[in-house]
């Protein structure tokens, strides 16, 4: 009578093992990444969408070339730590473009505001 | 009676495993999408409320007699570009349309191109604006 697994099952059984278990850590990674990036995007609309709201009840001759984002507090937005949101004007144009920056100094989202 | 260890629960272990990988990947990148089209959309209407201040500083800019309506087609519109550092954001148009009693009436649109600006999401979207003879904003309604 013979017990227990052949030396050919094991190794079968463990390749099976291995390959689905590093299927889903990269898979537990990815969502981990998806996660934080979908964080980030989340804060990175609320404050485009405020800076744009803020910049249509803002005088254009306030909006100075290079400033921080009217109304915006950065604190409040905690996956953009390291981001800057700064404001230009449009030349020769009306419009204001909003730049979200990243700690590279990238432009990581934008959009463009009329001034009052 | 002949007893042997079977590689098939491992076999069903590794499935469930990969089972329950392939869900959880794809409620990720829907979620993750879902806010690139949010982002989007916001840019878009941005787009669309610049169109109306394009109109409003240049005119109307077109020969003939002013539709009634906003076209549908999208041949009718003549969409202009909007770029940030020479990178494009998307691209807006508008249409004045016959004025009522000194109310002007615009159609203004505004898309994202799916740059990388827009995190790779193309977004329309159209509406129908009234502005009074001192700018003041008196409609905006979607154009469907």
């Amino acid at each position: 009578m013979r017990r227990g697994f052949t030396l050919i099952e094991v190794t079968v059984a463990m390749a099976v093992l291995a390959v689905a278990a590093t299927a889903v850590l990269s898979t537990l990674i990815g969502v981990q990444r998806a996660a934080l990036e979908a964080r980030r995007l989340e804060n990175a609309q609320a404050l485009l969408s405020n800076a744009s709201e803020r910049v249509r009840t803002t005088e254009a001759g306030a909006l100075r070339d290079g400033t921080s984002c009217p109304g915006v507090r950065l604190a409040d937005y905690p996956y953009l730590e390291g981001y800057r949101c700064v404001v230009a004007r449009e030349p020769g144009g009306p419009g204001v473009v909003v730049r979200l920056l990243d700690p590279e100094g990238e432009v990581y989202a934008a959009t463009v505001g009329v001034p009052r | 009676m002949r007893t042997r260890g079977s590689i098939l629960p491992v076999v069903l272990i590794a499935l469930a495993l990969l089972f329950v990988a392939g869900p959880l990947a794809l409620m990720g990148q829907t979620s993750l999408r879902a806010l690139r089209v949010g982002l989007a959309e916001r840019q878009a209407e941005d787009l669309a409320a610049y169109a109306l201040a394009v109109a409003q500083r240049e005119g109307a800019g077109q020969e003939g007699r002013l539709a009634v309506r906003c076209p549908e087609d999208g041949g009718a519109w003549r969409f202009r570009s909007f770029e940030v550092d020479g990178r494009p954001l998307g691209e807006y148009a508008y249409l004045q349309l016959r004025s009522r009693r000194g109310v002007s009436e615009w159609c203004v649109a505004g898309r994202t191109v799916g740059g990388p600006l827009n995190h790779g999401e193309r977004v329309e979207v159209r509406y129908r604006a009234s502005v009074d003879s001192s700018g003041r904003l008196l409609r905006w309604e979607v154009v469907p």
